[in-house]
């Protein structure tokens, strides 16, 4: 259920109140700032984020932040100055019993998903804990806020004056409908758990609406009623509802601070287990894919993602995508086509009316912000060292040369003309072609491609380029990387050991025929007949044993097991084979039965050992970017056909916005 | 519209967050305002604003002045400790505000409620330049019809055409800088100042969807719209690297007018009374066009200038009428009586119906019907006094534009102000060897505004009217153009006098002649 659904519901269920619910009113600004503060986050300079990925399925996640208060605004300082002395107040304090150094500001820093709550710990420079607001004062003031802009908003509706009007009947006339709204918002925000699923008191057959009936729906009317002016409103309250507020105290006489948190981080859902154990084979050769998705607001100034791993993996590729630019290329793509559709329409005869110099200041508004995106773009991919050529965007290359160039066309009267219409190139086909690059070819994501890979930590650097976004949205950050065993050495030991295992059946099979080809008559004679069986498993088991101990495999759980997870298969094949092979001596098996399993436990070793060895062979060329979800425009991912892979873990805390 | 308007914008939610923050944190719901009708004479603002800094503090402020009246506005001017919450009546019938008296002009105090779903977005607007008659010297009667007409045509498009708010509309205003050069020679380049201000209405439509499709609809409405009357047009150049003040040639009227407005003998007369009308309220779509729509209906009623923004989610409409025939006098004295009675109502139809019933003015019985539904239904209004019209104080002005910033908890508009005109007395001390006064003496403002911006700071940008015969002054030697060079040296005064002043938080102060060069300094 949303913010509104569960206001609505709260509306039909608890109880009218008979007065009006207490509400601080410098308790209402607080919140608000605080609500805005921890949209906008305009504080936080820099945000780091370290994430470690050692074990499958989980990764710790600690997040340092650049944190300057010069930075809030006078509002917003002053605001969260007053949170101290709101909290004081409860309980009796009175603000100037408190020494003025001693002052400090509660700012927000993040806001977390309330599904996956649990204790955070934030620390200063210094490593000492800091104080952190609880839930359940936040929220009474994010209530209160609630209510306040609510009835800000309703007031400032043209009806709100209007005598006789619901609205003015609501705001000025009848108490109890406002009071239960206040009311549900005060304990939708303040009770530990929210409405999962709606319930519906069944009515009684029979009755009309009475008193308690009237308020209800008069309090549910005027939210259906105004819920076009509440659209931004009801994105605020769902904010309220579903995110919590990570709030801690800072010293007022520092500027700077630099703190730090772990939070847990959201793994999808669990996959089936065949699905998981192919995904777990195939890893070995291709690598671990790990997907890391969150949001960041767009006024941040500078980002940074440090990845590491454990010691013995590596972190093969890595690369960061944002989409910051996905905005302006979804319009620029729409304006291409309407530009298209104009060209079209106005013939250029005409081409000194009003109406050409309309579609010509449309035309080089529009294609110079092109021009300027493509040269981003490329200087994007020189940096992280892959192609953009004007082969994989053509028409987009074209028109942005139209628009950069500055050439001139003369006219049929010999004259100049700067009109990029006359422009050779510019023809609505190249804009519908340029139109459709730019969707196909994903440009409006950005690639930060992590070339300086220091064993097993890389880090990427990001931060908005191209200037002010004018919506100043949320960024959505996607990182994805490879990870790979780096010793090597785990295939290669097990290589030896299936080669060890293989030789040891050989050289039985060898002693106990007489010849090194135990197939033929008196071959099969030889092994149905087997003088000392219990010296035979002995040595069958006692060697392949010895040597699995010293094998020391990863841990399943850990990322280097589930890399490993081949190697260890096979191994496992390779014991299993020489068991059945001990099994048939052991119960004295016929000749045939004996030679059989002999055949397996050389030959199936032998196999496993070619595996892996071809795969050691094969394993050096990297993985292609477009095969782990790069952008389409980044190297040769126009032309790969192939579906992107799917990663073996995703870890997802954008929260679902 | 498309689903790319529909996104909601966490920056808009964290907008009405803020808005909501500034409801909560005052002692009263609703937003306070002053509004002041003045004569319009040199150096008026800098009076009101510097003489009773003490009880009144301008923060966020809009301007303007022509034809002998300016108008002042500015929000939350009150003191924080003076707060007292209006009685309010809850059958909607506010009654007009009686105006104080104070030198020259009327001034009124009052409050609002503000409508905090009112985000406005600097970044996705769409701005026209309409210019009516740029050539005339004086307004003639004719020309108040053009503009309301023109007004209503404007406000139509915004609210029908697009369904966005209009953000602002000022009239008159300065056409753009004339470029020229010889055989599409780059070295033969030559950029020559326009008049200070011209019959011409600038205004800016906020755009929701910003695409191309919405441009092109609202363009060709006023494309249309031009070549019907003959008015010549511009569009805010939008090209990546141009600012505001870079407009785009799209028609150029020959001055050919079309004869709707020449045809009548009458309106061939000049204007001899302005009355200066306010109308604030709840910002909303569709309200400057319910106002103008109404004076449609009055044939003999013109609009001779206007000025409109929205400021702490409130919409300020300031228009100058010109009613024909009726004298300043007559004009006033019915005034004063009508907003002596408590009956009176603030609402704009009903306020302006019951003015004009008064002066005898019937409704045009075949002009459009009023609307069912009336957005400024709980605006105030505020009129009076009447003015004599005056055409230009001075004939021959220069446009010197100023831009400047402020910490919003300072003192407001009166420190930067200040030192603008004592600068400016400074750099010119003698305008010309006629006259006595120095340039401070002599310019006034035009045109000003100032807005609070996200980051806790006011911007505000400003045109002063200088006499251009300042200008000899700077004549003699360099490369420069002489305009350069006051600018620049005025710019060094303005700051030399901030510093000089003490007070804290006033930077960013930039002076040119040309609008699109603020925000630089003077010589790029």
């Amino acid at each position: 259920m949303d913010g509104i659904e569960s206001l609505r519901h709260a509306i039909e269920t608890i109880p009218i109140p008979g007065a009006p619910p207490r509400l601080s009113r410098r308790g209402a600004a607080v919140g608000l700032a605080l609500l805005d503060t921890s949209l906008r986050l305009n504080h936080v300079r820099r945000l780091t984020e370290r994430l470690t990925v050692v074990e499958h399925g989980t990764a710790r996640r600690s997040t340092e932040v650049d944190v300057s208060l010069k930075l809030l605004d006078e509002g917003q300082r002053q605001a969260t100055a007053e949170l101290q002395d709101l909290i004081g107040q409860e309980h009796g304090e009175r603000a100037a019993s408190r020494p003025a150094r001693q002052r400090s500001l509660w700012v927000p820093l993040a806001r977390l998903p309330r599904r996956d709550v649990s204790p955070i710990d934030v620390f200063d420079s210094a490593g000492q804990k800091l104080p952190r607001l609880t839930q359940h004062e936040a929220s009474r003031l994010v209530a209160a806020g609630l209510y306040r802009l609510l009835r800000g908003i309703l007031a400032g509706d043209e009806n709100a004056q209007t005598a006789k009007h619901e609205l003015n009947t609501f705001l000025f006339q009848v108490h109890e409908p406002r009071w239960l709204i206040q009311q549900a918002l005060l304990t939708l925000l303040t009770e530990r758990n929210h409405p999962e699923e709606e319930f519906t008191l069944a009515p009684a057959a029979g009755t009309v609406a009475g008193y308690g009936r009237q308020c209800r729906e008069l309090a549910l009317d005027i939210l259906s009623g105004c819920a076009d002016l509440l659209v931004e409103y009801a994105y605020l309250l769902n904010v309220a509802v579903r995110d919590y507020m990570l709030v801690v105290a800072l010293d007022d006489s520092v500027e700077e601070h630099r703190l730090s948190y772990e939070t847990p981080l959201h793994v999808d859902a669990r996959q089936p287990v065949a699905k998981e154990q192919w995904r777990r084979l195939a890893a070995s050769r291709r690598g671990y894919v790990v997907s890391y998705e969150t949001m960041i607001p767009a006024t941040l100034k500078s980002y940074h993602l440090v990845a590491g791993t454990a010691p013995q993996a590596e972190i093969s590729r890595m690369y960061l995508s944002t989409d910051a630019d996905q905005h302006q290329v979804d319009g620029l793509a729409e304006d291409l086509l309407s530009l298209a559709e104009r060209q079209d329409a106005a013939p250029l005869q005409e081409a000194d009316g009003a109406r050409h110099k309309i579609l010509e200041l449309q035309a080089q508004t529009v294609l110079r912000r092109l021009a300027d995106l493509v040269r981003r773009r490329k200087w994007e991919a020189g940096q992280s060292g892959v192609e953009l050529s004007a082969r994989s965007l053509p028409a987009c290359h074209r028109l942005a040369a139209a628009a950069t160039t500055g050439e001139a066309v003369r006219t049929g009267t010999n004259e100049l003309d700067n009109s990029l219409r006359r422009h050779p190139e510019f023809t609505a086909a190249n804009l519908r072609e340029a139109a459709r690059e730019l969707t196909e070819r994903e440009f409006g994501q950005d690639l930060v491609l992590v070339n300086g890979i220091v064993d097993n930590e890389a880090r990427a650097y990001w931060r908005r380029s191209g200037g002010r976004d004018p919506r100043g949205d949320h960024v959505r950050i996607r990182a994805t990387l490879v990870l790979k065993d780096s010793t090597k050495s785990g295939p290669l030991n097990v290589t030896f050991y299936a080669l060890a295992v293989a030789t040891v059946s050989f050289v039985l099979g060898w002693m106990l025929v007489g010849s090194p080809w135990p197939y033929g008559r008196a071959a099969t004679e030889a092994l149905g007949h087997i003088g000392d069986g219990q010296s035979v498993i002995t040595m069958l088991l006692l060697l392949p044993g010895f040597l699995y101990s010293r094998l020391s495999l990863p841990p399943r759980r850990t990322v280097l097991g589930y890399l490993g997870t081949l190697p260890q298969a096979l191994v496992q094949l390779s014991i299993a084979a020489i068991a059945g092979f001990a099994a048939a001596v052991a119960t004295q098996s016929r000749g045939e039965v004996v030679q059989v399993t002999l055949t397996v436990a050389v030959g199936l070793p032998v196999l496993a050992a070619l595996v892996l060895f071809g795969q050691a062979s094969w394993r050096e060329s990297a993985i292609p970017l477009s095969r782990i979800g790069a952008p389409r425009w980044a190297g040769s991912g126009a032309w790969d056909r192939r579906k992107p892979l799917e990663a073996d873990v995703r870890f997802d805390s954008s929260g679902g916005w | 519209m498309s689903v790319r308007g529909q996104r909601i914008s966490v920056r808009n939610v964290a907008d009405l967050a803020r808005a909501g923050f500034e409801i909560a944190r005052q002692p009263v719901t609703k937003v306070d305002f002053e509004v002041h009708h003045a004569v319009a004479r040199p150096g008026y603002l800098r009076e009101l604003v510097t003489t009773d800094s003490e009880s009144t503090v301008f923060l966020e402020t809009l301007c303007s002045a022509t034809n002998g009246a300016g108008v002042v506005i500015g929000t939350r001017t009150r003191k924080p400790l003076d707060g007292t919450e209006v009685v309010e009546r809850v059958d909607g019938q506010q009654p007009a505000e009686r105006p104080e008296q104070n030198a020259g002009g009327w001034v009124f105090h009052q409050t609002t409620s503000p409508n905090p779903t009112f985000i406005y977005e600097s970044a996705q607007t769409f701005e026209g330049l309409i210019a009516i008659d740029p050539a005339a010297h004086e307004v003639y009667e004719w020309h108040g019809l053009a503009v309301r007409d023109l007004v209503r045509e404007i406000s139509d498009a915004a609210s029908s055409l697009v369904d966005a708010p209009l953000l602002s509309l000022q009239c008159p205003a300065q056409l753009p800088t004339l470029v020229k050069t010889r055989n599409h020679d780059l070295r033969t380049r030559k950029e020559v100042a326009p008049p200070c201000a011209s019959l011409a209405v600038r205004f800016s439509i906020a755009l929701r969807d910003a695409s191309a499709a919405a441009r092109f609809d609202l363009a060709d409405r006023f494309r249309e719209l031009c070549e019907k009357h003959g008015f010549s047009f511009w569009l805010a150049d939008t090209r990546p690297g141009h600012r505001q003040g870079n407009w785009f040639e799209v028609y150029h009227a020959d001055g050919e007018f079309s004869p709707l407005y020449k045809g009548d003998l009458r309106s061939r007369q000049r204007i001899g009374t302005v009355l200066p009308v306010t109308f604030v309220g709840p910002a909303r779509i569709g309200s400057t066009d319910a106002i103008v729509s109404f004076l449609q209906r009055y044939p003999q009623v013109g609009v001779v200038g206007c000025a409109a923004t929205t400021l702490s989610d409130v919409a300020f409409v300031h228009l100058q009428l010109a009613i024909h025939g009726v004298a300043a006098d007559r004009l006033n004295r019915i005034l004063g009586k009508l907003l002596g009675e408590s009956t009176t109502p603030a609402r704009p139809h009903k306020l302006l119906r019951e003015l004009f019933k008064r002066l005898g003015l019937p409704p045009d019985p075949d002009g459009p019907s009023p609307a069912a539904q009336d957005p400024t239904g709980d605006y105030q209004t505020f009129t009076g006094p009447a003015f004599a019209y005056r055409a230009h104080q001075m004939p021959d002005c220069m446009a010197v534009w100023v831009s400047w910033e402020i910490a919003r908890q300072q003192r407001g508009l009166a420190a930067p102000l200040d030192c603008l005109y004592r600068a400016l007395a400074q750099v010119a001390p003698r305008v010309s060897p006629e006259t006595t006064g120095s340039a401070g003496d002599l310019a006034t403002v035009e045109y000003l505004i100032c807005r609070a911006t996200e980051q806790s700071v006011v911007r505000g940008k400003a045109k002063l009217a200088v006499p251009k015969s300042v200008l000899r002054q700077f004549s003699s030697g360099g490369v420069e153009l002489p305009a350069s060079k006051l600018c620049a040296s005025l710019e060094e005064a303005w700051k030399a006098h901030v510093d000089q002043s003490g007070v804290d938080g006033v930077g960013e102060l930039t002076v040119a002649w040309r609008e699109s060069w603020l925000g630089h300094w003077t010589y790029s």
